[in-house]
């Protein structure tokens, strides 16, 4: 058995006898090793055209009333005819338009035609943000201007005084309910107005049909949502807390059951286990199991465990411990039995399947390779072909061996290549 | 980029007044430019007319005869426009050129009405060359500097506290509160506070040369014998106890009581003598935060602590939106820079609105505090939608003053 290295020190004349090759290396007049420089360079990019320029261009928007003028910066040429890019954003909600003769589908006592128009112009304006339009929802200071010019310009003013005070009053509480029915209700009877109704207007309709009582109870109730204590929203939270626990552990509950009813051998065991789910059902399956079990001849049971007992889960052991096959096992096999029935005593299960080859020992990095040269010495492949229990247990050990004896060989190598330099050194200072 | 944040530059230059400072630069920076005290100082001539008003932290601060300072703001508003509007030109001066092609966009309180903004864009049409111009609300702005449309802002300035809820970047007006508590009351409560401790207060230009002293001495130090009027005393007293505020005064966490610890703290005045502060530090801050009548409370908004305020605020509003303005509060403005100041106001809404959650925003960089509504404006005049809303100088003269400060900044 000779090493790669070993060969080469017979190649090198001009070696010390003994140097070791890595010392040797390091001596001496030594010519740097040549680097490959592989070539990344690009060189400049040849851009054909120039660069596009930005120019500070005037535009006009088209979302705006007027031809105000501002300037921005646009690449390259500034298209004149170009729509501004953000004009298409200006969108308005369409919110119905209605004419006098309207007025009279949607008449009410309370609400004065003046006032309708008032709503509806906001709704327009604030795109029917509700909570806006009630903010400034403020016909009262309309009111006020109009009588104020009224006066300035007629002196009898007081005639329209008394109808005026009730609305005013009313206007002033309204809530954004009271607004949001009113304008519900105009466009609902403005659309039953026509003849005709698409099947996307019926919906609308439906749509629009705006219960002020219901709005204002569900306020109510989120008001009281809001409003409660501490200590009830902290007595909320550990309830919703629980009530995941629970959950989760009914679920935990119902999976460990099945498992147990699929691994319990029975027929029914690939049906639905739903009968099983209560300790009741659970309570006669194990009945009708041991019934079944006592009725089976003893061989019969013997060799299904046999056969699949390797392969039993953790759990099941202990079952199949207080089976018959323990029993037999029990009585003491010889180990030509034991063999042959594959049986074989573990201190403790891995969980899992394994590969009994992963099992096999694994040598550190640098004797792997020395290794590797030993086995195609011996002409053995570096893992079983066929790892039975008995292969993998004697290659386990012819492992260990080559393994050992590689260690001793490199001991020795070393012990005597010093000797051969301290002899060496010590011939050439005697003579 | 452009694409994806919808910006679309046209150079446009916002102003941002505010009682302590008015901040000036461009749109789509992320600081103002140019940020000049809101203080003035002025002379008056013998028949009692004001001349020679200069601007500028180094001239408003130097100690000269005769020369008397004052501040154009009221309760946020500008109370004295002829002033205003120099200070503007100062403040605007490095844009002021470039105006003629570039709109201007003005940060306002919400409270401003419309013969306000009617002032206010008189002085963009008619002072600058600017071809439009814009108002928008600080509230909106501060909102929008956090990336947000909805919200509650709270802005704790110098001349008010005010507590904002928006929606869709609109201002709910009738909900929106403001009170005195502010900045410039803390510094009254902290004067009077050391009035009451027996230290006297000289400004640092009424020193000349002073010696080291143990804590609790009593000061040694040569007075400059300089004649200054009555307003400049003031507000140089007035720079001290900023000092003092900034450095010392902080706000409990949970409310003050017997029980909270209060750690003592040293200052040393500019005279020299020095003395220890625990509970007062604590006390003061919690003057803005406690409910209850003072001196200063003359209606009820005042007579509310700031928290309390808040809270009031939030239920005003329809419960549709409590759950939005808790989860988007942002906090803005200098005062809100006290110690402590978030933490207690997100204790106390914990407190009060156990079922919501609240999420503060309010940004850890000192400048971004101060200059919330500038940046706000800054990213709304840059935008790509916004170019729209301009009012320009056309529509100014041919819809005129009154129609466009009641139908445009809505
Ligand atoms: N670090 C600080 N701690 C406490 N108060 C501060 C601090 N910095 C500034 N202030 C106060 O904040 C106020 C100025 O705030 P600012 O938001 O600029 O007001 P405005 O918007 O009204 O101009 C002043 O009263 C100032 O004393």
């Amino acid at each position: 058995m000779s090493l790669p290295a070993v060969k080469k020190l017979k190649t090198e004349v001009r070696r010390p006898d003994g140097m070791q090759r890595e010392l040797y290396s390091l001596l001496g007049e030594n010519t740097p090793p040549v680097m490959v420089v592989p070539d990344h360079y690009k060189g400049k990019p040849n851009w054909r055209q120039k660069a596009t320029p930005w120019n500070w261009c005037p535009f006009t928007n088209r979302a705006r009333d007027d031809s105000l003028v501002l300037k921005h910066w646009v690449r390259g040429q500034p298209d004149t005819d170009e729509i501004y890019r953000f004009a298409k954003f200006n969108v308005k909600i369409n919110v119905p338009e209605w004419s006098d003769e309207d007025y009279q589908l949607f008449k009410r006592d309370e609400w004065t035609i003046e006032e309708t128009r008032y709503l509806f112009d906001l709704c327009r304006e604030f795109d029917l943000r509700w909570l806006v339009i009630h903010d400034r929802y403020d016909y009262q200071s309309v009111l006020d201007r109009r009588s104020s010019v009224d006066s300035s310009v007629e002196a009898g003013a007081e005639k329209s005084d008394a109808p005026d005070d009730q609305i005013q009053n009313v206007s002033q509480l309204r809530t954004i309910e009271d607004l949001k029915s009113r304008y519900y209700e105009v466009c609902s009877a403005l659309l039953r107005k026509s003849s005709y109704l698409s099947p996307n207007d019926e919906e609308l309709l439906e749509q629009m049909n705006f219960s002020k009582e219901n709005e204002v109870k569900r306020k109510a109730h989120l008001e009281r949502l809001m409003s409660r204590s501490p200590n009830q929203v902290a007595e909320e939270e550990a309830l919703v807390l629980e009530c995941r626990r629970l959950e989760a552990l009914a679920d935990q509950m119902a999976h460990e059951r099945a498992e147990i009813i699929s691994l319990l051998d029975t027929p029914a065991a690939t049906g639905s286990i739903a009968q099983y789910q209560s300790s009741q059902g659970v309570t006669s399956l194990h009945q009708q199991l041991l019934a079944e079990k006592s009725r089976k001849p003893k061989e019969h049971v013997n060799i299904v465990n046999a056969q699949s007992g390797p392969a039993f889960k953790k759990g099941h052991v202990d079952e199949a411990k207080s089976g018959l096959a323990a029993q037999i096992i029990q009585k003491r096999l010889s180990t030509k039995e034991e063999a042959a029935y594959g049986i074989t005593y573990h201190e403790k299960f891995a969980p899992g399947v394994y590969l009994r080859s992963a099992k096999l020992t694994t040598l550190k990095q640098n004797q792997a390779s020395r290794a590797q040269s030993v086995f195609n010495e011996l002409s053995i492949p570096m893992r079983p072909i066929m790892p039975t229990a008995k292969v993998a247990a004697k290659f386990d050990t012819l492992l260990q061996s080559i393994s050992l004896l590689l260690d001793a060989k490199r001991a020795l190598d070393k012990i005597e290549a010093e000797l051969r330099v301290s002899k060496e050194v010590k011939a050439n200072s005697g003579s | 980029m452009a694409q994806v944040y919808g910006a679309d530059e046209v150079n446009a230059v916002v102003l941002d007044p505010g009682a302590a400072w008015t901040r000036t630069g461009w749109a789509g920076e992320d600081a103002p430019s140019a940020t000049v005290s809101s203080w003035y100082s002025y002379m008056k001539d013998d028949d009692g007319t004001i001349s020679r008003r200069q601007y500028g932290d180094d001239i408003v601060n130097m100690a000269r005869a005769n020369v008397e300072v004052a501040n154009p703001y009221e309760d946020g508003l500008v109370s004295d426009f002829e002033a205003a509007q120099e200070l503007w030109n100062v403040a605007l001066a490095s844009e002021m050129a470039s105006l003629e092609d570039a709109p201007l966009m003005v940060t306002q309180p919400s409270w401003g009405d419309s013969s306000y903004q009617r002032q206010v864009m008189e002085y963009c049409f008619e002072k600058t060359k600017t071809p439009a111009a814009y108002l928008a609300k600080s509230a909106v702005c501060s909102l929008f500097s956090a990336g947000r449309g909805s919200g509650l802002v709270i802005d704790a300035g110098a001349q008010t506290l005010s507590i904002t809820p928006v929606i869709d970047g609109l201002v709910l007006n009738k909900p929106s509160i403001r009170t005195k508590r502010a900045g410039n009351y803390l510094n009254t409560q902290i004067l009077a506070a050391l009035t009451d401790l027996k230290h006297e207060i000289v400004p640092w230009y009424q020193v000349s040369k002073k010696e080291v002293v143990e804590l609790g001495e009593p000061a040694k130090y040569t007075k400059k014998g300089i004649e200054t009027t009555s307003s400049y005393h003031d507000l140089q007293v007035q720079r001290v106890i900023d000092d003092f505020k900034e450095s010392l005064v902080q706000v409990s966490g949970v409310p003050l009581d017997e029980k909270t610890e209060t750690p003592a703290r040293t200052y040393e005045f500019p005279d020299g003598h020095s003395a220890e502060f625990g509970k007062e530090r604590f006390e003061l801050g919690e003057s803005l935060f406690r409910n209850g009548s003072d001196e200063m409370s003359d209606d009820s908004e005042n007579s509310k602590g700031v928290s309390q305020l808040v809270i009031d605020v939030i239920n005003n509003c329809d419960v549709d939106i409590r759950a939005n303005l808790t989860n988007n509060i942002v906090i803005t403005g200098g005062t809100s820079l006290l110690q402590g100041f978030t933490a207690r106001i997100n204790h106390d809404l914990q407190q009060a609105f156990p079922a919501l959650k609240i999420r503060l925003y309010a940004p850890g960089n000192m400048t971004e505090r101060r200059n919330a509504s500038w940046l706000g404006g800054s990213i709304l005049a840059s935008l790509g939608t916004f170019h729209q809303l301009w009012v320009s100088k056309q529509e100014w003269d041919e819809v005129g003053a009154e129609q466009i400060a009641a139908k445009r900044f809505r």
